[in-house]
């Protein structure tokens, strides 16, 4: 069996494997990207509208094109880019990690990499989580298999739909939809407010009048071959209102009900995972509980702009290489833990020495915030004061050098 | 004189504007940046969209081209380019940049291809 010794393997061709790859090559480290997919880009290649690479590029861009910039640095770069290829089992070891990679087009192959950076990104949660009474009809999608359907193939999933769950991913199928002149109901969403961006409430659904139903939930999916409705009903205390429960005409459903980070090789590897985040706890280095092993982009925690996870990735690639080279940054890492209104913090544990960025997410909306930073007493070791925060918009801020056991990271509403 | 609502849709920051149109004058607040004045004033006048679309190549195996209007299209000729797209089938090979459409219906604006394919 063929066997690659390279210094990095990234897994996953995607916004953070890309960046990551081409970081690493601009390191002088050689490293192989690994891609399941025929192209790399991943889920970029099917987000055909714009609103990508503002802060990365200085540039509003469409998902394509924010790829095609990425694949242009890796194909002008030393990176060893393997498409069409899956890596279905990492051993980890002291002198080298041994990744199996099955493909059609190479057969199976060993790749012995001094480090790997995770970059597998995530899956939708589908019908089949929620448990929604009705049967397994025709025209049930998750929104972004829908999204491929439509920007890959012009495939139109049917005539009349109903979106459930108002995150970005179900706002931007709303608009596609009407796009494509299939008539969208409505958007329903559990929550009291909507999990998306106003900036997507904006141009996706008041552009095109449709309402957006909040504190609701889907009851029952009516239909056998096709689906023929949905029932809604609204919130009261927690749970469905059936008092109050309408059907509303449709033939499509679109699922965007939350992403989760595509983990198998991680749990498969001893990699241990957040459950606050379904991604693995790293520490300041981005390194995971697997040394040598590090981990960027969705298959870390669920990003909303994809400029931070190039930025995030790049971070990965530093490391990486560093650990490569025995330089990675060492010490006593201590933990930081979420405090009042924070859901998760990115990374779990911290060097009290060196510059470390944090990313973290509200559990509340607030007009106003104060993000504060403490260590075990009470003190202040940092703060910032916040405007407009919601769950839906992931918080940065970076730290340096600072003394304490541990940190609490919260959100104090103003 | 009315008050109007809306939100910027300029950048992820998505400001929540309060627009005060007083026949010849309108007042912005609300905004964290200029560009949210600009976009009031439009919004008012001439509501315009940037367009984004896949288009069917004229090849097999079946593939699409993503495109994007090279600027924000007046919203009331939304629909025509819309239709328009979704007859036409594009000669492939399409580079990143290449002009789908030139100055559409007399906008100066282009249709311009996002992707491309061999």
């Amino acid at each position: 069996m063929k066997i690659y010794n390279v210094d990095i393997a990234v897994i996953g061709g995607g916004a953070a494997g890309l960046t990551a790859a081409a970081k690493c090559a601009e390191l002088n480290s050689q490293v192989m990207l690994i891609e399941r997919n025929e192209i790399s880009g991943g889920v970029l290649n099917q987000c055909i509208h714009s609103g990508f690479g503002l802060h990365y590029f200085k540039e509003e861009l469409t998902g394509p094109e924010y790829a095609a910039r990425l694949t242009e640095k890796v194909e002008n770069s030393a990176v060893q880019i393997m498409t069409s290829c899956t890596v279905t089992n990492i051993n980890p070891a002291e002198n080298g990690n041994i990744l199996t990679v099955f493909s059609g087009k190479y057969g199976i192959f060993e790749v012995n990499a001094k480090a790997v950076i995770l970059a597998m990104g995530c899956r939708e949660r589908c019908r089949g989580n929620l448990g929604i009474p009705g049967e397994r009809c025709a025209g049930i999608f998750n929104a972004g298999f829908a999204q491929q359907l439509i920007n890959l193939g012009q495939y139109l999933p049917g005539k009349k739909a109903v979106i459930v769950g108002s995150g970005d991913i179900g706002l931007i199928m709303a608009r596609r939809l009407m796009w494509n002149n299939i008539q969208v109901q409505c958007v329903i969403e559990i929550m009291p407010y909507p999990a998306g961006l106003s900036r997507n409430i904006a141009q996706c659904l008041e552009d095109f009048d449709i309402p957006l139903y909040l504190s609701h939930t889907v009851t029952k999916i009516h239909g056998s071959k096709r689906v023929e409705a949905v029932s809604i009903a609204p919130l009261k205390n927690g749970a469905a209102d059936l008092q109050n429960e309408r059907k509303i005409e449709c033939d499509t459903i679109l699922f965007s009900v939350g992403l989760v980070p595509e983990n198998e090789l991680s749990r498969q590897c001893g990699i241990q995972l957040d459950p606050l985040t379904n991604g693995a706890i790293t520490d300041s280095n981005l390194m995971t509980s697997v040394k040598g092993i590090f981990a960027c982009g969705n298959v870390l925690h669920v990003h909303d702009l994809v400029d931070f996870v190039s930025l995030e990735a790049e971070r990965a690639a530093e490391s990486a290489v560093k650990f490569c080279r025995n330089e990675l940054a060492d010490g006593t890492f201590i933990p930081a833990v979420p405090g009042e209104n924070v859901r998760y913090v990115v990374p779990s544990r911290v060097l009290q020495q060196g510059h470390k960025h944090f990313f973290l997410r509200s559990s509340k909306v607030m007009d106003s915030a104060l993000l504060e930073v403490k260590n075990p007493s009470g003190e202040n070791i940092f703060s910032r004061k916040l405007r407009y925060v919601k769950p839906a918009e992931m918080i940065a801020f970076e730290l340096e050098d600072f003394s304490a056991d541990s940190l609490e990271i919260s959100l104090k509403e103003l | 004189m009315r008050v109007v609502k809306k939100i910027c849709i300029n950048c992820p920051a998505g400001c929540h504007l309060e627009i005060i149109d007083d026949n010849n004058t309108v007042k912005v607040s609300g905004n964290r940046c200029q560009r949210g004045v600009k976009y009031a004033e439009n919004e008012l006048r001439n509501p315009c969209r940037v367009v984004t679309a896949a288009i069917l190549a004229d090849s097999e195996p079946r593939c699409c081209i993503p495109v994007k209007s090279s600027a924000p299209v007046p919203v009331k000729l939304i629909r025509t380019l819309l239709d328009d797209l979704s007859k036409m089938r594009i000669r492939l090979p399409v580079a990143v940049g290449d002009k789908i459409i030139r100055n559409f219906h007399g906008t100066d604006i282009d249709i311009i291809a996002t992707g491309g394919h061999e």
